[in-house]
């Protein structure tokens, strides 16, 4: 009753006038923040596309050279369809598989059920530069672990199998990539699956339709969008990749996009201004990339946001088909996570490259080394400081970016999140010119934090596009229904949709750790001696030819991961497998 | 317990306009529904009111006071105003205390103060036994009472509801709108309630205010609103309705009306003179049958298309000169397809509107 | 251009040098404790490498247990990458860099002529053969030579003597389809080339022989650390060129890697030694490259990373040259450096374009 007297004795005068809340403040200095650590690289980046070359670098003067020979020559066009078709199929297998497997965890009795979840996400915990180190130990024509053992096991037999598999191929590639890229299907998908509203599909089964075919006259339709947007992404992101096509790609000759930005951007002579003309073009997959997404997420949503009433779906009896189902499953698992890593292992054991597995070829000399070497040791301390920093920091500012542009609906707050998801597919061996250019000027250079803003622009939109599907599925009348309650705006922020948004966050804040310690390309040019960290390191010793080295650093790397994993799942009190297939 | 004057209210998003000059005065302790077809603004005019949108013009008062104008605008929190959503908007993270207190804490207000408000807030819905339950341990109906609980709880000079039934099941529906009319008869709290179900408005209503496209049709109590529409649009809105185009004959202590070549109808006097187009309206239930003719004016035969047993009523199509008629018989008589019988509607109960 | 005002300098200081014997740096006893004192006081390197780290991590060892209280701080930087980050750096006036370990002499000499580098005489500068050092501004304190390295296990020891007899002996039709080739542009990749494109070499070699290579369906790896660790592994028999001291490394291990060195070998300073002008620790940095090009330099060199040193009057301890199948360059091909700057990329490029036919 105080309260009501105060509000009472102030007439007019409790009028504000534009509103300016709390959250506002907050996100116009975050969303200054983020346009300016996303941004002015970028301009930067695009910048140093309009210059002449010198053998040594870029000269000052301005040309359009670059720009007409990367879009209009046809070598580089050659590189671009070829960086494009790779990404088409390795999307294309990506997506089968982790929908697949998605559909087998949401939608039947598999067994193991939500257990799998970490199966299928686990390659996440691997970079996709030491699972290629594994693969090329695997899979090598002649001397693969799995061809040497299949041939061995073959020669007990008494015939000759010669070579299974052989990485150094094209199909090598394809495989990699897909493994690697599966759980991201995975993620995208598996909750849509498990939100659909299992009355459509019965509706379809009373109709007559066995269940095979109401999941591909129902469920896939419905599903289609949710699926093309997965795809979107996986496109994206596998169109950036340039260390695996590029390192087994030489042996199959042929040269994507991003492996020329890479040789064009370290390799005497440097065609710098060719690097940034090729991440124009990058550029432009994500903005279209980017703007196709929005609109099928959009549709997705409305989709999905019908039924889920919460009635969970019955889970569909896969009958005789339920162990194949977990045997392939298991499979995936086996391929793209058991495997590596034991690979890396043994491999991170031995002093050289060999499959001759003789006592003397051992050492835990790497291990020693890794631990006692002072660089080291300051490397992982910094890893693990800047995936933290970069997991919190991305998560609060990218949340705060799509709560604004869903709830406040401005052109600003809409302008703010378009330029936070730009960076996604911009490579970083580009982008990271952008930033060292950015930062050269000021005390950041030279320090590990340049690498905490690398890492938060590169990341940044992971942030905005996942936070925006956990806001997607909040009623915004919770909100609402606070501020009714005499909570301010911010305070229904802190209070209410946060804590709603839990899973979403610990989503977030895991992801971007993990993309973080991950990061390699960016990472490499921004370094400094006093800054080092793991992928880094991991790089120079396997340029330095010390592969067991990098193996074992990857396998500390892989390590760390997986103990982060643990630590925030005790810390958020949030099942992050679960989480993840949220956001 | 506040009054709450709306004045020339607009509300545009871009170029579309939801609301489009509203005037509404709400008395002290009134229960006003804002009943009409979805986008009608209905639900747009509760929202400026509890201060979720700014309006784009005109203004809102509450106790006398301007809470919203154009560009100026007290933020919901300060209005101290409660509001019911249409999802209950129940925050999924906390207990039914800590969901009803929530406001209350944030008024900081002494313990004791709050646990008080708490039991009573709980006790008016039936709830006392699940202070301490998760909420998304409760049923939709459960649900719907904590969100009331915790409208309540914070003892506003207003209270708004926004369809707070639609997501029920039928007959829950149905006892929550008594119950929600003798919760508000008994704390007399200003009430404005959005729906699109006339019926629950008729329950729970002081007076109506029919709205469509943006504007006001027709305000006044649910009798007036049922028994003199003031518009086509009203009379269809609300209840059942016979709508036949005429034009007027003669006038003077009746109007008679022609609705085919050789059949007319008379209705009480007004304001119109010979060859005047009009729309005649009368009510299914304002229909007589009978198998011989019927006494008195506006008897005449028709032919039973078909009939059906509704419980408390019987439906009835008739069909005379070419038009068909819809009738409700209480209590229920049922007539065989294809029956010629007399009917016959009541001078009084026909309404006529200018066309 | 360039290249010419560069040696108009040079001749300036080789002739004031010539002119004033006595008045050259020559570092005494009471010189060096001098120095390390100042560079104490500094405390710390920043040294930017090309180099594999850990022989590299290896020499900073060393040196720092001669002169304790001195911190060293490697990066790893390859070539034209640390070219670039050096002068952005330089040019934004963020000086970090103390030593530069810089591969390819064209870069070098590039910073040595816009005045990024020190103008420092190391006391043994005299030893240091003319090749192996730009003015005082730059020194290789190791030399860099192209060898055919190839897996025991695979290749035969009549095939090691093809293979050593002439560069041509990889032509054999026997070796079809069992070596590797780099395809990568660098110093290394390009010493050879620029060799069987030499006009002296034309008939010899020239355009033919690298089509004749390629014809031999070789295996193509990215880069040369690939390559090696696949040799190494025995997934192809030999790789058709690398730099020795990467296989020394390897084969200190305890790989099964042997190499031949047909003749003549390119052998050149790839690597380029220098002390930054803006070196923030420019006494330690002085010290450290001093120590660097010493006889002891020299030693921990050879032992740590494999490669020999330019030091005249320095033996060769490498404990591979003990060895019977290793033999010592008989006879060595100097680089053309002004060709070298014209040619190298346009030679490289039809390299890579004979090597795209091989597929």
């Amino acid at each position: 009753m105080m309260t009501q007297v105060a509000v009472e004795r102030r007439p007019a005068t409790g009028m504000t006038a534009p509103r300016i809340t709390g959250e506002t403040v907050l996100w116009l200095v975050l969303a200054v923040f983020i346009t300016v650590v996303t941004i002015v690289p970028l301009l930067y980046t695009i910048d140093s596309a309009f210059y002449q070359e010198t053998p040594f670098g870029l000269s000052p003067r301005r040309s359009l050279t670059a720009i007409v020979n990367v879009y209009t020559s046809a070598r580089y066009l050659s590189y671009l369809g070829a960086a494009l078709l790779l990404a088409g199929i390795v999307t294309t297998i990506a997506l089968a598989m982790g929908i697949l497997m998605a559909f087998l965890v949401a939608r039947t009795d598999i067994r193991g059920g939500r257990a799998l979840d970490i199966v299928i996400i686990m390659p996440l915990f691997l970079s996709p530069f030491t699972g290629l180190i594994a693969w090329i130990v695997l899979g090598s024509e002649n001397t693969g672990f799995v061809n040497a053992l299949l041939g061995a096991g073959a020669a007990r037999l008494g015939f000759d199998l010669g070579p299974v598999i052989n990485i150094w191929s094209y199909a090598g590639i394809v495989w990699v990539m897909s493994l690697f890229f599966t759980p991201f299907a995975y993620l995208f998908t598996v909750n849509n699956l498990r939100a659909m509203d299992s009355s459509l599909e019965e509706a379809a089964r009373m109709n007559g339709a066995t269940p095979l075919q109401a999941i591909m006259k129902v469920t896939v339709p419905i599903m289609t969008p949710a699926f093309f947007a997965a795809g979107l992404l996986i496109f994206v992101l596998s169109a950036e990749v340039y260390t695996i096509p590029g390192i087994i790609g030489s042996t199959t000759g042929f040269t994507t996009l991003p492996w020329q930005i890479y040789i064009d951007s370290t390799v005497a002579p440097l065609h710098r201004a060719h690097a940034a003309a090729a991440g124009t073009v990058m550029l432009w997959i994500t903005v279209g990339g980017v703007i196709i997404q929005r609109r099928i997420t959009r549709v997705a949503e409305r989709f999905v946001t019908v039924g889920g009433k919460g009635q969970r779906a019955k889970p569909i009896a896969l009958g005789r088909w339920r162990a194949p189902a977990l045997a392939f499953v298991l499979a995936y698992g086996f391929c793209a996570v058991l495997l590596p890593l034991v690979a890396l292992l043994v491999f991170s054991l031995m002093k050289y490259s060999s499959v001759s597995f003789s006592a003397d070829l051992f050492t835990t000399k790497h291990y020693v080394d890794l631990f006692s070497i002072g660089n080291t040791r300051l490397a992982l301390q910094n890893t693990l400081m800047l995936g933290l920093l970069s997991g919190a920091v991305c998560m609060v500012a990218g949340t705060l970016i799509s709560y604004m542009e869903m709830r406040r609906k401005t052109v600003l707050a809409s302008i703010v999140a378009f330029i936070g998801v730009l960076p996604v597919a911009v490579p970083g061996l580009v982008y990271g010119i952008g930033l060292l250019w950015t930062y050269l000027r000021t005390p950041i250079y030279g320090t590990v934090w340049i690498l905490l803003l690398a890492y938060i622009a590169k990341f940044i939109p992971y942030a905005i596009v996942v936070s925006r599907s956990g806001i997607l599925q909040i009623n915004r009348e919770l909100e609402e229904s606070a501020r009714m309650s005499g909570a301010s705006s911010l305070t229904a922020l802190r209070r209410i949709t946060m804590p709603i948004l839990k899973p979403t966050l610990a989503a977030i804040f895991f992801f971007v750790m993990l993309m973080s310690i991950k990061e390699l390309s960016a990472s490499v040019l921004l370094a400094s001696q006093r800054g080092p960290v793991l992928s880094v390191l991991t790089w120079s010793y396997m340029e330095s030819g010390n592969f067991q080295f990098a193996a074992a650093v990857g396998v500390v790397q892989s390590m760390i991961m997986v103990a982060l994993v643990v630590i925030t799942r005790l810390a958020f009190r949030v099942n992050l497998e679960k989480a993840l297939a949220k956001g | 317990m506040s009054r709450v004057q709306i004045k020339k209210l607009v509300k545009k998003y871009g170029a579309v306009t939801a609301v489009a000059g509203i005037d509404l005065d709400v008395a002290e302790g009134e229960f006003v529904v804002l009943l009409g077809p979805s986008g009608c603004g209905k639900t747009t005019t509760l929202r400026c009111i509890a201060g979720l949108e700014d309006v784009s013009g005109g203004s809102i008062e509450v106790g006398g006071h301007v809470v919203s104008e154009p560009d100026r605008s007290v933020p919901p929190e300060r209005r101290q105003i409660g509001m019911v959503f249409q999802s209950y908007a129940i925050w999924p993270h906390m207990t039914v205390a800590q969901n009803v207190t929530f406001g209350l804490k944030l008024q900081k207000l002494p313990a004791e103060v709050v646990s008080r408000r708490l039991r009573s807030a709980l006790e008016l819905v039936g709830l006392e036994d699940y202070a301490e339950r998760h909420v998304s341990q409760l049923s939709g109906g459960q649900q719907q009472r904590v969100a009331l609980a915790r409208a309540v709880a914070l003892e506003p000079k207003v209270l708004l509801f926004d369809e707070p039934l639609s997501n029920l099941d039928a007959k829950l529906r149905e006892r929550m709108r008594f119950e929600l009319r003798q919760l508000q008869q008994r704390l007399g709290i200003t009430s404005i309630y959005v729906t699109h179900d006339q019926q629950e408005a008729m329950v729970v209503a002081d007076r109506i205010v029919l709205m469509n496209k943006g504007e006001v049709e027709q305000i006044g109590p649910p009798v007036e609103l049922y028994k003199k529409p003031r518009s086509r649009f009203s009379a269809e809105f609300v209840g059942l309705t016979n709508i036949l185009g005429g034009r007027v004959l003669a006038s003077g202590g009746r109007t008679t009306v022609e609705i085919a070549p050789g059949w007319a109808l008379e209705a009480e006097a007004g304001e119109f003179r010979p060859g005047d187009a009009v729309d005649v309206i009368f009510r299914p239930e304002d229909i007589q049958t009978s198998l011989n003719p019927l006494a008195g004016p506006n008897g005449f035969p028709a032919r039973v298309k078909s009939s059906f047993f509704l419980g408390n009523v019987a439906d009835l199509t008739l069909e005379t000169h070419g038009i068909e008629l819809r009738g409700q018989l209480s209590p229920p008589q049922l007539w065989e397809s294809g029956r010629e019988i007399f009917a016959r509607v009541d001078p009084a109960a026909l309404v006529l509107l200018r066309r | 251009m360039r290249f010419k005002a560069l040696m108009a300098c040079l001749g300036a200081v080789a002739s004031a040098f010539a002119a004033g014997q006595a008045t050259g740096q020559t570092l005494s006893q009471a010189d060096e404790a001098k120095l390390y004192e100042a560079a104490r006081k500094e405390g710390q390197i920043v040294w930017y490498e090309a180099a594999p780290i850990e022989p590299m991590q290896e020499l900073v060892n060393r040196f720092s247990k001669k002169y304790p209280g001195i911190e060293v701080q490697l990066l790893r930087i390859t070539g034209p990458q640390q070219y670039q980050r050096f002068m952005q750096e330089t040019e934004a006036g963020q000086h970090i860099a103390d030593l530069l370990l810089l591969s390819d002499q064209p870069l070098t000499r590039d910073l040595a002529e816009r005045g990024h580098l020190a103008k420092w005489r190391v006391p043994t500068h005299d030893r240091v053969p003319e090749p192996f050092r730009i003015g005082e501004f730059a020194y290789a304190p190791y030399t860099t030579d192209i060898a055919i390295v190839y897996n025991t296990n695979k290749v035969s020891e009549e095939e090691a003597k093809i293979l050593a007899s002439s560069w041509k002996g990889v032509l054999d039709p026997r070796f079809k389809g069992r070596f590797a080739i780099v395809k990568r542009k660098c110093g290394s990749c390009y010493a050879p080339i620029h060799m069987f494109l030499d006009e002296k070499f034309k008939a010899e070699y020239g355009e033919p022989f690298l089509r004749a290579v390629a014809a031999q369906k070789p295996l193509i790896y990215s880069d040369n650390p690939i390559a090696l660790d696949r040799i190494v592994a025995g997934e192809r028999d030999f790789v058709f060129w690398l730099w020795e001291a990467i296989a020394v490394t390897k084969w200190q291990q305890g790989a099964p890697i042997r190499w031949v060195r047909p003749t003549p070998t390119p052998e050149w300073g790839n690597s380029w030694q220098a002390v930054s002008a803006h070196a923030p620790h420019p006494n330690a940095a002085r010290l450290m490259q001093n120590w660097l090009m010493s006889e002891e330099g020299a030693i921990a060199l050879q032992a740590a990373y494999g490669s020999s040193t330019v030091l005249t009057g320095v033996q060769d301890s490498r404990p591979v040259t003990k060895e019977p199948w290793h033999k010592p360059i008989a006879q060595r091909y100097d680089m053309d450096w002004d060709r070298w700057e014209k040619n190298y990329e346009s030679d490289m490029t039809l390299w890579q374009k004979i090597q795209d036919t091989s597929r």
